[in-house]
């Protein structure tokens, strides 16, 4: 049954379509709520990063009351639908698949800023049966991008708002199918903010976007449809801190990430995405019942992030030993400096920082004048800006089958080819005023001599200089390629409707180094193709079935159960053992399964709609990977964690009750649980060593990141000539920080004498973020000017303005101690790094006034 | 179908993209009227040197004393040594015009980028520690250790950049052969010892100056031995060498994270350039960076 929703994620829409309301009535208040909807989406909940730590999955549903509305209720705090990865989440265009092979993940990038092109959308949730695939744990969506399934008409939207941006306007046009069986569609967004009208200081956001579909149907039976788009969006990024932070700035949005530069505000970290994509779509109605439906999608994604490095003092102000807590124990527990001495020092910096802002951000200055000074006696810029390209070429196909055998039984069949090429480097964005760079790896120098090649990040072209624009440290590609066939049946039998579906694929992939890194010198022995050249070729073959159906027992009532057995290929993302520096996979690298069960009842009366679901998922096998400074071996390291098994599971709650004609209470809740069900293997390799080391990481129990856990929300719902006004309280509880492997490996809990008497470890709690209430409002009217309708919304977000909500974070990777690395001894530090994960906080009362008119 | 709307809105798409430049512009580099570090407000009001702050503060170089310059006074001195390898680490070594040295020791990495060797400075000196770090004279502040110790340790860094100003005075420093090769006029001269002079220099009158020593070898180099191993250190995290001509209150001190600290020590005989720095009764050279290793031919 295919669903033609629109944004039903973001919308009420599915508890209203049961309740009397006019038509025009109703599309005027869709219209607004996907707007905010979708503005909330696309800029704020969903990580836009390349390489985000955050991310969130945009499940939706046609049928149940939580999963349609959870994502645009909790945006705020970034929630994720039962904190699954976004790789679970699985995303179409016209039916082809376009998450990243990758990594998994679909970056909402590539869409944004063009709201009135992806309102039309099929979802399912995870045991929904769909038109286009069997569904990941984590739903699946389908874009329709077909030109003459656009609104007809013309359309100018503007908004202000106080958050990522400040302005947004966008404009389209839609033609609808002429008598020629032509249609057009385009639309133009554009989003803005400089660094005095971006909500977080230090930042600002530069985007434009542009989206064009035409389609020709030739008869009944033929269409072909273009769409081609665009969105260049160049953004400066907020940096999380510690609470010590926070509090010394007296501000939950300190970000750390930028400076002044001659009198002028400068960001660090700023982030240029652009991907064109285009996507040829060919539907064939074979008959009555039958069609096929067939896309190919080309995507050439630009993605640069830059960042402020160095070989010297760490010039970020929030570094730790430029914290007030760096001098004096202010934790009581650690063995640190307690002295009347080391207490002035900590209020001397604790002074230092709350003198002006200016001692809490980058002094750009300072970096330009060190280079200049270094410059003249010919040694390399000690400070300097670089930029991390994840380029990538993405060629996909997709095609699907579909058959109505009769009126109780459809049958859908699918294939999906995909290629991915990752272009990977890195590029010397800013000398800040040096005038000498070279490619060598000045962290391993102190640990050989200069002349050996282990300091060499290209042993092609050693000791190469490096210039503005230049390619530097490694540069490679992951190439990866991907076969699916798929098929599901939906059938309807006396009182249940069922569908089963299946998928079996193949996965290939291979890494293509195009610098030499030093430690894997051939004439030391080294294999030709360690590091420069193409690795060899990891293989996989991986599918799944799964299983659904709804027990309709009368009254409206209804039971739903659904379950599902996966084998996943893992990601080339997780797959090398270091991809900056060589060619090798890791080692037991395998197939992740999954096993996700599901059980629901529905209830849908006159005056009440309720959804109540439980869910079951185990994942075993998994692969995961990191970097990270690591103190206790004094290096950058790549870790690998392998044989990972979580465990997800807990219960959702989505009630509605129409009080009056008008007024709808809303109440939504879930309590869920998604941690490490068993400790994990790990090996790992540091960036000045070269060698693998393995360990066990002792992370049972550790919880995913990032999202609340439980969360509750009670709204009122009301809507009369044409005013719509919304308040919606919002609980949220039990938000953890990113838990930091290298704080629980084997040898660093030893490290650490975290140790029982009976030789068992102390595990470190995973340090945990404040939740709390946050009160949401929505006000909005439609007018008609000449005879077309003119919407007025503003929408206020946090109205209590609730600054102490933690919305994610992490653990710090560093270590409470400093480790002798020949006798293994340590030296308890004074600065704590265990009691100051980093963190990020809710944003306190903001808005969005938004207007549109159609005409 | 509308093919104006069609053609302006591609118009509107092809504007735009031209209106939105990017925001992250090219960066002029900063034009600096004065240095971005340091205190530039510190005034010249009562300029010393080492001998009179020594005077004024004679504890200056008592092990576990740490003594606090009240008295309103100006340091002015050159820098001779910092941390361009990281072997003097977190700390910087000054000379004044009359030859006279001390350690100042701060909390900083990469201070070397903005205090070259040679960069004139001034010091207020009222408000930080003077004391001995094994006799070595030493400025800085207190730190106690957890035996109850206290002695003059590093000064915090904001501490620091509010203590000094950078002069714009900088003297050219050359060794006994620079100045042969390459002379610079009126270019300040290392002094050179050959050994039987090095051995009657009074420790306490020279100790911290830069200084070199002509013709000398290390115990143990056969080409592989390396300055400061991690294996040659132990449990330590520096390496203690010493010379073949010498006996062992004549020392080498490499740290172990210095950017030298794996390359092959030569095996014949130098002209060793250094902070000759002392602990207690022990000469202790603190090589600077790899150009202060001389092979005499």
């Amino acid at each position: 049954m295919e669903k033609k929703l629109l944004l039903a994620a973001f919308l009420s829409l599915p508890a209203a379509i049961g309740f009397a309301q006019n038509n025009a009535t109703k599309e005027a208040e869709k219209d607004m709520k996907q707007d905010n909807a979708a503005f909330t989406f696309t800029e704020q909940q969903l990580g836009e990063d390349d390489d985000m730590t955050q991310n969130v999955i945009m499940v939706n549903s046609n049928s149940n009351l939580y999963t349609s509305n959870v994502g645009y209720l909790w945006s705020p705090v970034r929630f994720k639908f039962r904190a699954y990865d976004s790789k679970y989440s699985e995303t179409y265009m016209n039916g082809v698949q376009v998450n990243n092979l990758e990594n998994g993940q679909f970056n909402f990038s590539t869409v944004g800023g063009m709201n009135d092109a992806t309102r039309n959308q099929d979802a399912a949730a995870p045991f929904e049966s769909n038109a286009f695939c069997m569904a990941g744990i984590g739903g699946s969506s389908n874009y329709d991008f077909r030109a003459s399934n656009f609104a007809v008409g013309q359309k100018v939207t503007l908004s202000a708002v106080n958050r990522n941006y400040s302005a947004r306007a966008m404009y389209s046009y839609g033609s609808g199918l002429n008598e020629k069986g032509w249609a057009f569609f385009g639309t133009i967004g554009y989003r803005w903010a400089d660094m005095n009208t971006a909500a977080v200081k230090g930042t600002f956001y530069n985007s434009i976007s542009g989206f064009l579909a035409v389609e020709k149907r030739f008869d009944d039976r033929h269409s072909l449809n273009l769409a081609v788009w665009g969105n260049h969006a160049e953004r400066a990024q907020q940096g999380a801190s510690t609470d010590e932070a926070y509090w010394l700035a007296n501000d939950r949005q300190y970000n750390p990430y930028w400076g002044y530069q001659n009198g002028e505000k400068r960001a660090s970290r700023i982030v240029n995405n652009f991907e064109p994509s285009a996507l040829l779509t060919w539907d064939y109605q074979i008959n009555d019942r039958m069609k096929l439906t067939t896309s190919a999608f080309i995507k050439y994604a630009l993605y640069s992030a830059t960042r402020l490095n160095y070989n010297g003092q760490n010039p970020a102000p929030d570094y730790w030993k430029n914290f007030p807590s760096y001098n004096y124990d202010v934790w009581g527990a650690t063995d640190g400096n307690k002295s009347q001495d080391d207490y002035l020092a900590w209020a001397e910096s604790r002074d230092y920082w709350m003198a002006s802002e200016r001692n809490r951000q980058i002094n750009f200055d300072k970096l330009y004048y060190t280079n200049q000074q270094v410059s003249t006696t010919g040694r390399d810029a000690i400070y300097w800006i670089e930029a991390k390209h994840n380029n990538h070429l993405a060629t996909n196909l997709g095609s699907t089958f579909d058959w109505s055998i009769n009126k109780s039984i459809k049958l859908q069949a699918g294939i999906q080819l995909a290629s991915n090429k990752g272009m990977h480097y890195t590029t010397m964005h800013d000398m800040l005023g040096g005038q000498y760079f070279h490619n060598v790896n000045t962290y391993a120098k102190g640990s050989y001599a200069s002349t050996a090649s282990e300091l060499q990040y290209d042993l092609n072209n050693p000791n190469g200089e490096v210039k503005e624009g230049d390619k530097m440290r490694y540069d490679y590609d992951i190439i990866t390629q991907n076969a699916k066939l798929w098929t599901a049946l939906v059938f309807d039998k006396g009182i249940t409707h069922s569908f089963a579906a299946a998928k079996i694929g193949g996965q290939q992939m291979w890494r293509d180094g195009h610098m030499l890194n030093g430690f894997y010198d051939p004439a030391k022995g080294w294999d030709k193709n360690a590091s420069y050249g193409k690795s060899k070729t990891a293989r996989f073959l991986d599918g799944g079935v799964k299983a659904g159906s709804t027990l309709n027992l009368g009254g409206g009532s209804a039971v739903t159960m659904g379950i599902g057995a996966e084998a996943r290929a893992p990601h080339a993302k997780v797959a090398f053992v270091s991809p900056e520096m060589n060619n090798n996979f890791v080692s037991n690298l395998k197939n992740e399964k999954i096993l996700s069960a599901e059980l629901g009842y529905a209830l849908n009366t006159k005056w009440m709609r309720m959804n109540l679901t439980g869910y079951l998922t185990h994942t075993y096998d998994g692969t995961e990977w990191e970097n990270f400074y690591f103190d206790d071996g004094n290096s950058f390291a790549y870790v690998s964690l392998t044989d990972v098994k979580k465990i997800y599971y807990g219960a959702e709650l989505g009630l509605k009750f129409k009080v009056t004609s008008n007024l709808d209470v809303n109440v939504i809740g879930t309590l869920a649980e998604a941690e490490y069900a068993d400790n994990t293997n790990i090996s790992y390799m540091l960036s000045t060593k070269g060698t693998v080391l393995t360990d066990v990481c002792h992370n049972k129990g550790m919880r995913e990141s990032g999202t609340p856990l439980a969360a509750a929300s009670v709204g009122l719902s009301y809507s009369i000539n044409r005013w719509y006004i919304d308040l919606n309280g919002n609980y949220y509880d039990r938000i953890y920080l990113s838990d930091s492997p290298s704080m629980r490996f084997g040898r660093s809990l030893a490290a650490a004498g975290l140790i029982e008497n009976d030789g068992s470890f102390i595990i470190p709690d995973q340090a945990k973020g404040k939740g709390g209430f946050m009160l949401d409002f929505s006000i909005g009217h439609q007018f008609r000017i000449a005879h077309r309708p003119l919407s007025v919304n503003l929408m206020i977000t946090n109205l209590l303005n609730n600054r102490n909500i933690c919305t994610g974070g992490y653990e710090q990777s560093r270590s409470d101690y400093s480790i002798n690395s020949t006798t293994g001894t340590t030296n308890q530090r004074t600065y704590s790094f265990s009691n100051n994960p980093k963190k990020f906080y809710a944003q306190g009362i903001n808005g969005m006034l938004n207007i549109n008119y159609r005409f | 179908m509308k093919i104006n709307n069609i053609l302006s809105l591609l118009a509107l798409i092809i504007c735009a993209s031209g209106f939105t430049s990017c925001m992250d512009k090219d960066w002029d580099a900063p034009t600096f009227e004065q240095p971005p570090y340091g205190n530039n407000d510190i005034q010249a009001t009562n300029v010393i040197n080492i001998a009179q702050l020594k005077q004024m503060y004679p504890k200056y170089a008592d092990n576990y004393t740490c003594t606090l310059m009240n008295k309103e006074a100006q340091l002015k001195v050159y820098i001779t040594g910092n941390d361009i390898s990281g072997n003097l680490y977190n700390a910087i070594s000054v000379q004044d015009e009359n030859g006279d040295a001390l350690i100042v020791a701060i909390s900083e990495n990469s201070i070397f980028g903005y205090l070259p060797v040679g960069q004139e400075i001034l010091i207020e000196t009222k408000g930080l520690y003077i004391g001995g770090y094994g006799n070595q004279p030493q400025i800085g502040q207190p730190f106690t250790n957890k035996s109850g110790n206290t002695y003059v340790s590093r000064i915090s860094s904001s501490i620091w950049q509010n203590s000094f100003k950078i002069l714009p005075t900088k003297k050219n420093i050359q060794t006994e052969s620079e100045q042969a090769q390459h002379p610079i006029d009126g270019a300040t001269i290392i002094p050179a010892y050959t050994i039987d002079q090095f051995k009657k220099l009074d420790i306490e009158k020279n100790c911290g100056k830069l200084m070199t020593l002509k013709g000398v070898s290390i115990k143990g180099a056969d080409g592989k031995k390396t300055w400061a191993n991690t294996e040659d250190a132990g449990s330590q995290t520096s390496v203690t060498l010493y010379f073949n001509e010498l006996s062992t209150s004549f020392e080498v001190y490499s740290s172990t994270y210095c950017k030298f600290a794996y390359e092959p020590i030569p095996t014949g005989k130098m002209n060793l350039t250094g902070i000759w720095k002392r602990y207690n009764k022990y000469w202790e050279l603190i090589i600077r960076d790899l150009n202060d290793i001389e092979l005499v031919k």
